[in-house]
């Protein structure tokens, strides 16, 4: 029997359609023996990197195509046959993409001409022109069509492709198209018009149908197919199917033999930077390092000397100059302009970017290590990231479009996937479930990953009937299966490819759903192994508002100051934090943060590197930071598992939390290099197999013995990095952002009602809604002024020392109201809501919401302003310059409830009183007592409180603990419920936003916090008019 | 999806070890099928009510075409009178 090999396969990367990864296609593909296998998803490269890395591990061929639609819509099978075939597949895809309407790819007959080169043409499946034409009775027009293709792409390059896939007429099919092709003169080849990698792929590819067409299974006849042959096939399942044309399975392996395509673009370098006539990428670099070192330090010593000429050298031996360059220039175009921006991330490990202002952090008073950023032995381009403000974001990368140019410049691209919530109601969905049942589940599961659906949802009594239910076997076995499937592209948050060749040659392009942007079909983990540059431009609200609130201050205060040079040892501020009064500081704000702050207490922007660095899932899990704190609390002694050890850990207290402080052992216990030591770091932090472990635990003895370091001691020492290594945090990055959170600290302290205008101009970010920051503004004694007409603007402002809220805030008061209102007043204010109405000419909902809102308080009672809007809409404005008397009908005033309410329902907060204090009264139940009454009971008390949940989290840290943060009319409260609590009470904790909360009061070490034993919804005043803070859910 | 059928005759067919018929019982005699002109699969329903089956355009000896086909899930021949 002769091999087979397969040459139309989709995976999940055509889209709602093809339903194995491409992984599995290729496991699939060995198990059977096929020697090689092509990817054509639909009119993309997208899932080419992980397949050609899939197949080369696995010994199978990996031969690279698409399938793309033409013109007319019909289906063409196309595959590169060389490097340069592969160049012009890309760029017929990109053609495809960029001139056409997104979502709808299509190419012309011209266009495939043009992009012909190195391409072997296969006639398609049964949605191909030729076929489709011969089903239509029309054969002549058929072999016509076969005669334009072998026009194009040559006799040898056409072929004319077969599929039995045990349809109805797909035998005489087959046999026409034989026909054809003797007649012609050309061959034909076999294929299976793959679209999952075993049989029983089949059911998720209905279920992918159905969600692409909107429709259910019962409902989806038309759209899915008759049966399950579409799945890979071996040489033994495909050769009888072709008994009558044996030369077309003859000919796939053929055709695989006659492609060859190596994804290797090591040969690529990115774009060249200009540098002056006289001068090399390395010269120039030395000489802009020398002029700003100045700059930077302004007394250089021997170690920043010593140190810069070490980092040129490697930079300069890696051939990285230019990159630096790159780097520099953009960050020097962000600060020419005015942009916010710090480079982030193992950058800052480097004096080079220091120096050339791409980092804000000293890697010398720092004690950083460039050698987690560049080394010797470096495989990979270093990243180099940028945070930039994100109202300045669009203006850095349309520099950047401008500088390389459209051709050479793409954003990355990201995959939404599929997950629990969204797996739920999509296959849900397609099965037919009732659409109650998927609500209740979506809003239910706790589980992140759609592989945990069953364990998830099936322990819980709610669910207790469908359990065991075919249906209900169906539906986890399929979410289960869904999970991690890509579901539609997207652009990522941050990330630019730049190259010196026309991009479309290495990569497809295609629209984005943004107007006027392009994006690359890979993802950041595909540019990353396919080798290139990518430079991540990433929004920072953080940068925004700090940006913003120094405006503020230099307006409000006639003050000029540069953030940048305030003192970072105010020990006001310093309080502040160990306080953790942080709601707004950036990186200590978390519930989680403010839990560690009164424990560890930084003093010191040291302090405040550990503290960013250690409230994460890898210190959590990697059993650092309880001893780290122990430690800073006295409470455990200080001690080095080598004395070795001693300068490298003795910033931490003897825990092991940054990655470098691993580099850095390894090179001092077992001599290893930067490079040797960060691809020792990396190993152990990607779980290597068990031979790979013991290979570097070999050098790392062997190195420590040449030390003169002890077995036994270089082996504790291994032990103790291995333990670490996972889950330690990079210094550098940790540094940066702790600069950034001191700042915001110092501004918070010293300027809060800037502060507070700014962080709610600047929203969404953070931790905490609007409404929470109101009230952490209030109880720093910032009033918190109304939206009104005449006063405000269109973003929060300070007014003598108190924060208006802005009418961005206000629901349906879009961009255009607001510059329209702004207009008509800045000829006069507003004298009445007739004048208000004739002027400002918004449409009837924003008048609606400012009145709700309260904005137009000053010129009468709510209930009669809606009333009289109503009468006044139904008048022309112009007759309005007359002040009509109107109805005048006996209206009830709104209530204190009620205008609460009205608040709620149109801004999602209220500068009056928060709604717990006007429910107090009403509370069932005695000794409900206020949040701020909580935290001076004694520890062990049993409490109860109420108040709206406006935070919930689950981390994965937390095995199973839940996480809620409670608000009422005094302040905040933690709540902490154990596994078996949160089981009892999962759908109100999920679900109600305000409730009673029974359980012990526990203080420890300053840290306060409730822990739940009973928790029961509570009944709101009107149902659904009621106030209701939108919480931050994250879980 | 399942294409419309006329009224079913359970038929007894005797199939080849790779599932192809070879004869059946034609008004009362066996009759050896002379030539399988198609053979198509339906696969379908899974979720609820499954159907598969390979159909078959046969020919027999000096005979008429017709379609017959297996359920897969019984494994009973049945001859629909749909066909030629």
């Amino acid at each position: 029997m002769n091999d087979y090999a397969e040459l139309h396969c989709h995976s999940n990367f055509s889209l709602l359609d093809g339903a194995s990864h491409p992984e599995d296609l290729v496991a699939r593909a060995a198990e059977v023996e096929m020697p090689a296998l092509a990817l054509t998803d639909h009119n993309g490269l997208y899932g080419v990197v992980p397949f050609y890395k899939a197949a080369r591990q696995a010994g199978v061929k990996p031969v690279i195509g698409a399938e793309i639609t033409t013109d007319k819509g019909y289906h063409l099978t196309v595959l590169a046959q060389s490097n340069r075939g592969y160049s012009s597949l890309s760029s017929l895809i990109s053609r495809a993409q960029l001139t056409q309407s997104k979502g709808n790819p299509s190419v012309d007959l011209a266009t495939i001409a043009r992009y012909s080169a190195d391409i072997i043409c296969l006639s398609g499946c049964r949605k191909g022109e030729i076929p489709s034409l011969i089903q239509g009775g029309d054969k002549e027009k058929a072999e016509a069509v076969a005669r334009s293709y072998i026009e194009i792409f040559g006799r040898d390059n056409f072929l004319i492709e077969l599929q039995n896939n045990l349809y109805q007429g797909d035998r005489r099919l087959c046999g026409e198209l034989v026909q054809i092709a003797n007649r012609l003169g050309i061959s034909y080849v076999a294929t299976n018009n793959v679209h999952y990698a075993r049989e029983d792929g089949h059911r998720l590819q209905d279920i992918l149908v159905c969600i692409a067409n909107r429709t259910t299974l019962d409902k989806s006849g038309r759209f899915r197919r008759h049966n399950s042959e579409f799945y890979l096939k071996s040489a033994a399942e495909m050769s009888p199917l072709f008994k009558e044309y044996p030369k077309a399975i003859e000919n796939a392996l053929s055709i695989a033999d006659r492609c060859n395509v190596s994804l290797d673009f090591s040969s690529y370098r990115f774009p060249e930077f200009p540098v002056p006539e006289d001068e090399t990428h390395a010269s120039y670099l030395a000489k802009l390092c020398r002029e700003k070192a100045k700059e930077r330090y302004g007394e250089i010593s021997d170690e920043v000397r010593s140190q810069l000429r070490y980092e040129l050298d490697l930079i300069e031996k890696l051939g990285l100059s230019g990159y630096f360059l790159i780097a520099w220039d953009i960050m020097d175009y962000a600060r020419r302009n005015g942009i916010p921006a710090q480079g982030r991330g193992s950058a800052a490990n480097s004096i080079v970017a220091y120096i050339l202002g791409i980092s804000r952090v000293d890697p010398i008073s720092h004690r950083l290590f460039v050698g987690r950023f560049l080394n010797e032995e470096m495989s990979a381009l270093p990243d180099i990231d940028i945070d930039v403000s994100t109202n300045h974001r669009e203006k850095l990368i349309q520099y950047v479009y401008k500088k390389y140019g459209e051709e050479h410049t793409a954003m990355v691209c990201t995959y939404v996937t599929f997950q629990a919530r969204n797996a739920i109601r999509e296959v849900g969905k397609a099965i037919g479930m009732p659409a109650d049942v998927i609500d209740q589940m979506a809003k239910t599961v706790g589980a992140y990953s759609a592989k945990g659906i069953q364990e998830d949802l099936g322990g819980l009594e709610k669910f207790r009937d469908y359990v065991g239910s075919v249906p209900w076997q169906h539906f986890v076995s399929l979410c289960r299966e869904i999970g991690d499937f890509p579901r539609h592209l997207s652009i990522h948050v941050g990330g630019m490819i730049v190259s010196s060749c026309p991009l479309s040659e290495i990569v497809p392009l295609e629209k984005a759903t943004m107007p006027g942007r392009v994006v690359c079909q890979w993802d950041k983990g595909a540019i990353e192994d396919a080798g290139l540059v990518k430079v991540d431009i990433l929004g920072l609200r953080m940068l925004s508002l700090v940006d913003e609130v120094v405006s503020l201050v230099r307006k409000n205060h006639d003050l000029e100051f540069e953030l940048a040079k305030v003192p970072q040892d105010d020990q006001q501020v310093y309080d502040m934090i160990c306080r953790a009064d942080t709601l707004g500081v950036f990186q200590v704000e978390s519930r989680a943060q403010m839990q560690t702050l009164p424990r560890t207490m930084p003093r010191s922007i040291e302090d405040l590197t550990v503290e960013v660095a250690i409230i994460r899932p890898g210190p959590l899990q990697g059993n650092m930071v309880h001893p780290y704190i122990r430690r800073r609390q006295g409470k455990e002694k200080v001690t080095y598992p080598h004395p070795i050890l001693k300068p490298i850990l003795e910033e931490t207290l003897g825990v092991i939390l940054f990655q470098e402080q691993v580099l850095r052992a390894a090179i001092a216990v077992a001599g290893f290099t930067s490079g040797e030591a960060d691809s020792l770091r990396r190993a152990m932090s990607h779980k290597r197999s068990v031979r790979a472990m013991e290979d570097l635990r070999e050098r790392f003895l062997a190195g420590a013995r040449t030390n003169g370091v002890e077995e036994e001691v270089a082996e504790r020492v291994f032990d103790t990095l291995k333990g670490f290594a996972e889950y330690g945090f990079c210094k550098s990055h940790a540094a940066g952002f702790a600069l950034l959170a001191y700042e915001s600290a110092w501004l918070k302290c010293h300027y809060p009602a800037e502060f507070y205008a700014a962080l709610l101009n600047n929203q969404p970010m953070g931790f905490y809604s609007p409404e929470v920051i109101v009230g952490d503004a209030r109880r720093h004694g910032i009033t918190v002024l109304p939206v009104d007409i005449n006063l405000s603007q269109g973003k929060c402002i300070v007014e003598n020392g108190m924060v208006r809220l802005g009418f961005c805030y206000v629901k349906d008061m879009g961009e255009e109201a607001i510059a329209s209102l702004e207009k008509a007043r800045s000829e006069t204010p507003f004298s009445s809501l007739a004048d208000f109405y004739r002027r400002a000419k918004v449409c009837r909902e924003a008048v609606d919401s400012l009145i709700l809102a309260g904005a137009i308080d000053s010129f009468g009672e709510r209930r009669r302003l809606l009333w009289d809007i109503g009468i006044l809409e139904h008048t022309s404005r112009d007759a309005l310059l007359f002040e009509c008397p109107g109805y005048q009908v006996p209206l009830p005033n709104m209530t204190d409830w009620e205008k609460l309410a009205a608040e709620y329902s149109v801004q999602g907060l209220s500068a009056g009183v928060h709604p717990m204090k006007l429910m107090r009264d009403s509370l069932p139940g005695d000794g409900v007592l206020k949040n701020s009454a909580v935290l001076a009971v004694s520890s062990g008390t049993k409490v109860s409180v109420a108040g709206y949940v406006v935070c919930r989290q689950a981390p994965r840290t937390a095995k199973g603990h839940v996480f809620l943060t409670m608000e009422d009319e005094t302040g905040l409260v933690n709540v902490i419920l154990k596994p078996e609590v949160y089981q009892r009470f999962r759908y109100p904790v999920r679900t109600e936003p305000l409730i009673l909360v029974e359980g012990i009061f526990q203080k420890r070490n300053g840290i306060s916090n409730i822990v739940a034993q009973h928790i029961s919804p509570l009944e709101r005043n009107g149902g659904s008019h009621d106030p209701v803070p939108k919480a931050r859910n994250f879980c | 999806m399942v294409a419309k059928l006329g009224k079913l005759q359970e038929v007894t067919v005797t199939p080849n070890s790779k599932g192809m018929p070879l004869s059946l019982v034609y008004k009362g005699q066996r009759r050896k099928i002379a030539s399988v002109h198609e053979h198509w699969r339906i696969a379908d329903g899974w979720w609820g009510d499954e159907v598969r089956r390979d159909y078959f355009r046969i020919e027999i000896s000096h005979g008429p075409v017709f379609d017959i086909y297996r359920d897969r899930i019984s494994d009973r021949w049945y001859l629909t009178k749909g066909g030629r």
